[in-house]
């Protein structure tokens, strides 16, 4: 039991990954792999914050400022360098690197005896993430409500019209991919607290943990929908039953070994099937 | 309204490409006035259009809007009197956005996007209001995204996305053209229906002989970027469809 209780509080802190990737790739058409190092950027700022003795409200601060600038990063090499965006995305998370090696010193640090947020709030892991989670939801959803939101959201959608309509778009994606990455590294924040330990390696592959979330959440919400609180609930719930389907799969006994695998072929499934039922 | 005086445009001006698209153009254009501007391929019509809104500059030459000399205006700023819808009927709308997200984002226009929500009741009942003028009922489904509705519907909504600021001036660039007949009559009809009623000034270009005879209070006919013809009133209601085709030769 504790075993899927454990994968819930696993989802939740990756659901504001899920909730960055969707306002990179959904909101602004821009496929974002910058948080692979981000994600593990948010980690390495954590956990050497916190063994020198920072308060967790700080590193939660800074953990998210440093993610919105390595978001602000990619978004100048591709708006104002006109570089791709999946080569700006690749360049930073490369750069990332070793600047998150830079900052921890060494490839891993771990957090026995430091305060950690849950600690600060006085709440159990669970609900600690579910408050961040419906926290960011709540912010997240109001701002792409906002005049402002609409107009980033228009950024990614019709780049022609919301230019003629006075918008400067290069601006608007900066902002957007600072924001994004600034989640990202929150969740890295998050997770690196609940397992006790940053890696240099914690971010490799973890875009696909957030790209599955929005798109098993999608599979939930029509198309029709535009509710914007809708969609981002089910981007979390989306997180939430990635997490537990992989639980289930170690359960079942599939190596930890596999679990990149088991990942991919999720991603895969929930991609691919729907293609094929609307082939026929 | 509208006020051109010797406006001359040269693309290419001194390489072998050299293209002189008008060639002196006075023209005035007075207020509530519905032009339909026809021309063969390459006679200048759109170059006329893009000259007024700003979006090409002129060689030489004023241009006047509510008697103000805009000649030296960006496209930008020009857009607080000028409105424009083109052939195509998704460049005009957001498709992931609902309808009454793209009603928000017009009517702000080039005004500053801030971080207020701005999509409450009462700017709901005004979108509503505006939106049942076009009869396709439509204003029941405001929160549909835009992607769900046909092409003739979303370039219909765009016609009243520019209305929704003060702009008195409204250019039309084939807005039908790229629908299916019925559609087309659909979208014809509301644009002449929104000109009429909210007493607009448009220019409307055109290849449908039948359009430039059942529309509009002006017929203007440009030919290798000089106007050749200029009709209104009885000499233009009193056009028949052969003669209209015999200008294009």
């Amino acid at each position: 039991m504790t075993f899927y209780v454990s994968a819930i509080i696993l989802g939740l802190g990756f659901s504001l990954l899920a909730l960055g990737i969707f306002l990179s790739l959904r909101v602004f058409n821009f496929p974002d792999i910058t948080t692979d190092g981000s994600f593990t950027l948010g980690g390495a700022v954590t956990a050497v914050m916190l063994t020198w003795g920072y308060h967790p409200l700080m590193a939660l601060v800074a953990s998210m400022v440093f993610g919105a600038v390595a978001g602000m990063c990619t978004g100048i090499i591709h708006a104002k360098l006109k570089v791709n965006p999946l080569l700006a995305g690749i360049l930073m998370m490369t750069a990332l690197y070793s600047v998150n090696l830079a900052i921890m010193g060494r490839s891993n640090i771990p957090l026995i005896n430091q305060d950690k947020i849950f600690d600060t709030l006085y709440m159990s892991e669970f609900s600690t993430m579910l408050s961040f989670t419906i926290v960011f939801w709540l912010l997240l959803s109001l701002l792409l409500k906002t005049d402002f939101g609409l107009a980033m959201r228009a950024t990614g959608n019709n780049e022609q019209m919301i230019r003629s309509l006075g918008v400067n778009t290069d601006r608007m994606k900066i902002t957007g991919l600072a924001i994004s990455n600034s989640l990202t590294a929150l969740s890295g924040y998050l997770i690196t607290q609940y397992q006790g330990f940053a890696d240099i390696n914690m971010g490799i592959g973890i875009v696909i943990l957030g790209l599955g979330s929005v798109m098993i959440g999608e599979i939930f919400v029509r198309s029709s929908v535009t509710n914007i609180f809708i969609r981002l609930a089910a981007i979390i719930l989306g997180s939430i039953l990635f997490r537990l389907v992989l639980a289930a799969a170690l359960a079942s006994g599939v190596d930890a070994g596999y679990l990149k695998l088991v990942v991919a072929l999720i991603v895969l499934v929930v991609v691919g099937i729907p293609n094929l039922l609307k082939r026929t | 309204m509208i006020r051109l005086e010797e406006i001359n445009k040269t693309f290419n001006k001194g390489e072998a490409n050299e293209v002189s698209a008008l060639k002196n153009i006075s023209l005035e254009i007075k207020e509530k006035e519905f032009v339909m501007l026809v021309g063969g391929n390459g006679s200048g019509k759109s170059t006329l259009l893009n000259v007024i809104s700003g979006k090409v500059n002129a060689g030489s030459g004023k241009i006047f809007l509510d008697n103000i000399d805009v000649t030296r205006f960006e496209e930008y700023q020009r857009s607080k009197w000028i409105a424009r819808i083109f052939q195509d009927p998704l460049t005009g709308t957001a498709p992931d956005l609902s309808i009454l997200e793209n009603f928000r984002l017009a009517s702000l226009r080039t005004q500053k996007k801030n971080l207020s929500i701005g999509t409450g009741k009462k700017f709901q009942e005004f979108v509503k209001e505006k939106i049942a003028v076009l009869g396709l009922g439509l204003e029941t489904r405001l929160n549909r995204p835009m992607n769900s509705l046909s092409g003739g519907q979303r370039q219909a909504l765009t016609l009243v996305m520019a209305i929704m600021c003060e702009a008195k001036v409204i250019l039309l660039d084939e807005p039908s053209s790229a629908l299916d007949p019925k559609t087309a009559v659909l979208v014809m009809q509301s644009a002449e229906k929104i000109i009429r009623d909210y007493g607009l000034t448009a220019v409307l270009v055109t290849h449908n002989i039948k359009d430039t005879l059942s529309y509009g209070s002006r017929i203007i006919q440009m030919d290798e970027g000089r106007i050749m013809r200029d009709m209104r009133g009885y000499e233009k209601s009193a056009l028949k469809a052969g003669e209209v085709a015999e200008w294009f030769g």
